[in-house]
Formats: C-alpha cells, structure tokens, sequence
C-alpha cells in the first residue's frame, strides 16, 4: 500500500479484537485496512510461526480453536487489506473544515524505516495489552524477560529463552506458559507466585461468574497438573526478589512474598515475569480520548456501548476497554464494527442493536469472569514495595533508580504527577515512551505523598507515540527521498 | 542458553546476517532477537551505565533489544531507494533476519560494544 491511501475503516492491531472487527465490518460491506507491527495477523495471543515454518502443534487445544477459525476467517477475507509491519505513532482528526462525509483521521505508520500515512473515516485501536513491567533487583539483566516474550518466543519463533526457566510473578498465565516449555522440552526451574494459596481458594470462591468461562478454567488446571506431573517446583506466597548474574541472569533469590525469613537462590538461564497485564492505551489517549485508570488493565478508555470514545470517528475494542482476554476482545471487535457499521451508514440502528445482541450478552459474562481473575492475580501492593528496592532501575531506559526518583521526591514536597518527576529526573524519557515505567513511577509518588495510584497523573500521552527516525518524518512531509547516509537529501 | 526447539517444527534452509561483524546463522522469518538468542547471545547492547542489555518484552514495547541495522536492497528491487544502504536504529524482535542484513550494538556514550 501506497502512503496516502483511503479507506472506510482503519483498524489498528491484529490481534483477537483486530480480527473480529475486521470479518465482522467487512461483512457489512467497509473497506477496511488493517494495520499490525508483525508480519502476520494474530497478535500476541494467536502469534503465528512465520512463512515457511511448520508447526506441528501450534495453538493446539480445545481452549484455541475460536481462535484458529477466527485468524482462518479473517485470512481468507479478500477485500481486507493488511499493512504488515507497519507501527502506527499517530491519530490526526483530518482537517476541521472538511465535509461531513470527508470527516474523519490521518492513521500516521512508520514502516520500514518510512514514515506513510492513511486516511480513514472510522479508526478501531484494538492494540491490546502488555505484561504490566515490575521493578525489581537485576530485572535489567540479559535473561530476565517478561513471561509473555518467553512464550512468544517459543510459540512463534521455536527458540527456547534459555534452558533452565523460572517463571515469577502473580498470573496465571505463568501456568500456560510454564506447559508450553516443558512440552517443547525446556526445563523449568520453577514457578513462583506471590499469593499465598489461601488467597487464591478465596477468590475462587464466588463460582458463579468463573461457569463463564469454564474452559479457561480447565485449561489452566490441565497445565496446573502437567506441571505437577513434571515435578516442577510450584510456590505460592513466595516472590522472585533478585535476579542475580554478571553479564546476563545466573540465578534469582527467591523470598517468601512478605519478605520475612531466609532467602534462597535458583540456578536459571531466563526469567519470565508477569503480574497482571496493562492495556496499550497511549495511541487512543494520544488524541485526547477520555479514559480511567483501573487497577487490574491500567488507563483504559472510556466508551459507550458500541465501544465509540469521546473522540468523533475513533473505537476502540478488546483489551483497551478492561484487560479480559482473547474471547472477550473477539466480541468487544464484533460490536465495535458494527456500532461502526451503523455510523457510516452500512446498517440501521435497528440491525445494528439487534445484532449487537447475543455478542454483548456473552462479553458481559466474560468479563465478570475476567474481574474475579483480575483480582485473583493482582500483587499485593506490599510485594511490589518490597520488590523496588533503592537501586532498583525504575525506568530502564535511561537508567534511573527507585532510589533517585525517592531523593527527587524528598527534595521537592510539590511533585505529584508522573509528568513533572520526568522533569526531574528523566524517568520515562526513553524510547519505550514511558511504557515501561508509569506506573511504578506513579505508585512510588503516590506512597510518598499518601495518594492512591489512580490519583496520581500519568505521562501525558502524545504523539508519536513511539519513537521514529526524524528524517523519515521530514522525508515524508516533504516527499523527498532520504539519501544513502539517512538523511533529507 | 536460548536453543531452537526441533521437536515438531520444519524450517527453510539457513541463512546468515552478521552482528557486530559476526556470522550468525538464521532461517528466513527468524526475527533478528530471537535469531540472536538462539545462537546464545543474550546481551544486545550495552546501556549508559556499560551494563549489558538484552530484549524484555519480545512484542516492540519495551524498546530494551533496540540495534542498529543495515540492509542491501535486492537490486532492482523497486524500493531500492537507498542501494548503499544506512544504519537505523530498529527494534530486533521486530525486524526479520535476511540476506544482506546487518546488524550491531547501539553505541551509548561511554560504552563499548557487547561483542558476540
């Protein structure tokens, strides 16, 4: 596709949500473009090995196969056209003045070292979540990855992180992902988490909202009980409080998750972490969108209920509107697209309510069965305290500690948004844009100042929303080609 | 130590792409992090402080496996617009192994390369 180019609808991310909303709107008659990082749909969820590699037991499973026939569905779709590998850093409303039918967004994308553009009447972001970063000892160490990478890795690519895993943290994707290494022969050191057993008996209580997702459950015991089988040390109430190695991870010091008693150390190669998810907002927010923080997903945006933002001509679906999984976010992507469908004229209110019907009714139960998990596998706000320690790196990007940001904060009482202590102390001024350090850097204000998290102002999200080469930004608002050195000619 | 996993899975034949001026050999759709941490390279770079550093989320958020790459265009490719081809810094666990690529460790001020 060429820079410039129009379409009714412009969905960003090719993930669960992505996909739905891309078979359901084209099926309503949209053009529609779709626009992902990776060089196939699927997302991280449905990641798929690249052309050319076979894999025997891809996504294999009961608990995938709406999945697999969703990502089948929406690869056969003729008129959908996929931007691979493209990175959208931007949403522009396009000019005030224009025509009601000429309404609508510039989608800005750098793609192969080139920045291109499209224009849109509608735009979807279903860009999805991350595993929310948590600082502790040594977590800038070569090995130490988030849990999800390690999975991604070893679904998509066949590569083993390392050969000796531990897997810490608080959710249970730990579990999934702790099944798929052993069943593609890795080993497996450990898998710790910080709730105590209790805890999780507790919360697994409320039975109602869990028959919702009862295959879930059952998935999750399934890997539960092959992880016994391999003898694979499981413990609960207890954390990964260092990691600990020279040029890369050697092994981790795990403790008991109230940090009392003695410590102990496991050998391992890698490390994957994951507490909880964060929604990947910051393009949506970029344009001014309104959204609230939650606890358990993050900044997640506001809608109503065909998932439109405050944001005339912008979407959203899947995990922007609450961390809730692969199912959930297919559905959210149906009623979006035809929430969509019913603006640019392609249904009628009617149909569009009509239709929208029996998706809503089972996202709701989905995601009353999410909350009961969100709140299963949030950490204790003690463990994450506990875990920054003051040479801690709080953003790792420029490198600055736990310990720095406290001294910045001691120093001046009127710091109180993530934002100013950027200011301060570069925190959040790398190229991960602050996605990587938000949070924590908000909780640690807000312990200072006696505020709740969700009181503490966040980056304030801009575009781009990652970092691309200026040069291909001046190449393409001049149209000029760069030369051979990278630059403007 | 990264490996590839064998067991159930078919590749096309290797290529290689260098890093740091190394061989390193790769099967086309590899992406260049994962490529690296199956030949056991886990430090890509080594930051402000001289520390090594490697990927962390392996899904272009955390920016940490960021490397600087160059390409030869397929000649007479129609986006052959820079045949000599120049570093750019990009994200290794989004950018593919090919034939021709290059790839070497971002200088931070200070630093010196992690080698291989």
């Amino acid at each position: 596709m060429m820079p410039g180019e129009t379409c009714e609808l412009a969905i960003v991310g090719g993930g669960p949500a992505g996909l739905s909303a891309a078979v359901m709107a084209s099926e309503c008659g949209m053009d529609v473009c779709l626009v992902d990082e990776q060089p196939r749909l699927g997302g991280q969820i449905y990641r798929q090995p690249p052309v050319g590699f076979g894999v025997d037991a891809w996504l294999a499973g009961k608990i995938y196969r709406r999945g697999r026939a969703l990502l089948q569905r929406a690869e056969r779709l003729a008129s959908l056209r996929h931007l691979a590998q493209a990175t959208v850093w931007g949403l522009f409303p396009s000019e005030p003045a224009a025509a009601a039918d000429e309404a609508g967004h510039h989608v800005l994308f750098e793609r192969d070292g080139e920045v291109g553009r499209l224009k849109a009447r509608h735009v979807l972001v279903a860009t999805g979540c991350y595993e929310m970063p948590v600082p502790f000892p040594g977590w800038h160490l070569p090995g130490v990855m988030s849990a999800g990478g390690i999975q991604t890795l070893l679904k998509s690519q066949r590569i083993a992180a390392g050969r000796n895993v531990v897997l810490a943290g608080s959710h249970p994707l730990l579990l999934i992902a702790a099944d798929q290494l052993l069943q593609a022969g890795v080993r497996v050191s450990a898998v710790v988490f910080s709730q105590s057993m209790p805890v999780i008996a507790r919360a697994l209580r409320s039975p109602a909202p869990l028959l919702g997702a009862f295959g879930q459950l059952l998935h999750a015991a399934s890997c539960l009980r092959r992880i016994r089988r391999a003898r694979v040390p499981l413990l609960f109430g207890h954390a990964v409080a260092e990691a600990i190695g020279s040029d890369a991870v050697e092994a981790v010091r795990v403790s008991r998750s109230d940090f009392h008693g003695a410590s102990r150390l496991i050998a391992c190669d890698a490390v994957g972490i994951c507490y909880g998810f964060l929604v990947s907002s910051e393009l949506a927010r970029q344009t001014g969108a309104q959204s609230t923080w939650e606890p358990a997903s993050g900044w997640v945006v506001k809608t109503d209920a065909f998932l439109r933002t405050s944001v005339p001509g912008l979407s959203v679906a899947g995990e922007l509107i609450g961390v809730a999984g692969a199912e959930a976010a297919a559905l959210s992507g149906e009623i979006a697209a035809l929430g969509i469908a019913r603006d640019l004229g392609r249904l009628s209110a009617g149909e569009a309510a009509m239709r929208s019907r029996a998706p809503r009714r089972r996202l709701g139960r989905m995601r009353r069965f999410a909350a009961v998990l969100n709140e299963l596998s949030r950490p204790a706000p003690q463990v994450l305290h506990h875990l920054a320690t003051p040479a801690t790196f709080l953003c790792r990007c420029e490198e600055v500690t736990v310990g720095a940001l406290g001294d910045a904060l001691r120093a001046d009482p009127t710091v109180g948004s993530a934002s100013v202590a950027k200011l301060l102390t570069r925190v959040g001024m790398g190229m991960c844009q602050g996605r990587m350090c938000e949070t924590a850097v908000r909780r640690l204000i807000g312990e200072y100042r006696g505020q709740a998290l969700e009181d503490i102002e966040g980056y304030a999200p801009r575009a781009p929303v990652k970092p691309i080469p200026l040069a291909a930004l001046a190449a393409q608002a001049t149209g000029t080609p760069l030369d051979p050195r990278g630059r403007v000619a | 130590m990264g490996f590839r996993v064998n067991s159930g899975t078919t590749r096309p034949e290797p290529i290689t792409f260098k890093f740091n001026g190394a061989a390193i050999e790769a099967y086309p759709g590899e992406t260049v992090a994962a490529a690296l941490i199956a030949s056991d390279i886990r430090a890509f770079r080594r930051d402000l402080g001289g520390r090594l550093r490697g990927p962390y989320c392996n899904m272009g958020t955390c920016f940490d496996c960021v490397l600087e790459m160059r390409a030869e265009e397929p000649a007479g490719a129609e986006s052959a617009r820079h045949p000599e081809g120049f570093w750019r810094t990009v994200r290794a666990c989004l950018t593919q192994v090919r034939v021709g690529l290059e790839v070497r460790s971002r200088e931070a001020p200070g630093s010196k390369d992690p080698g291989t």
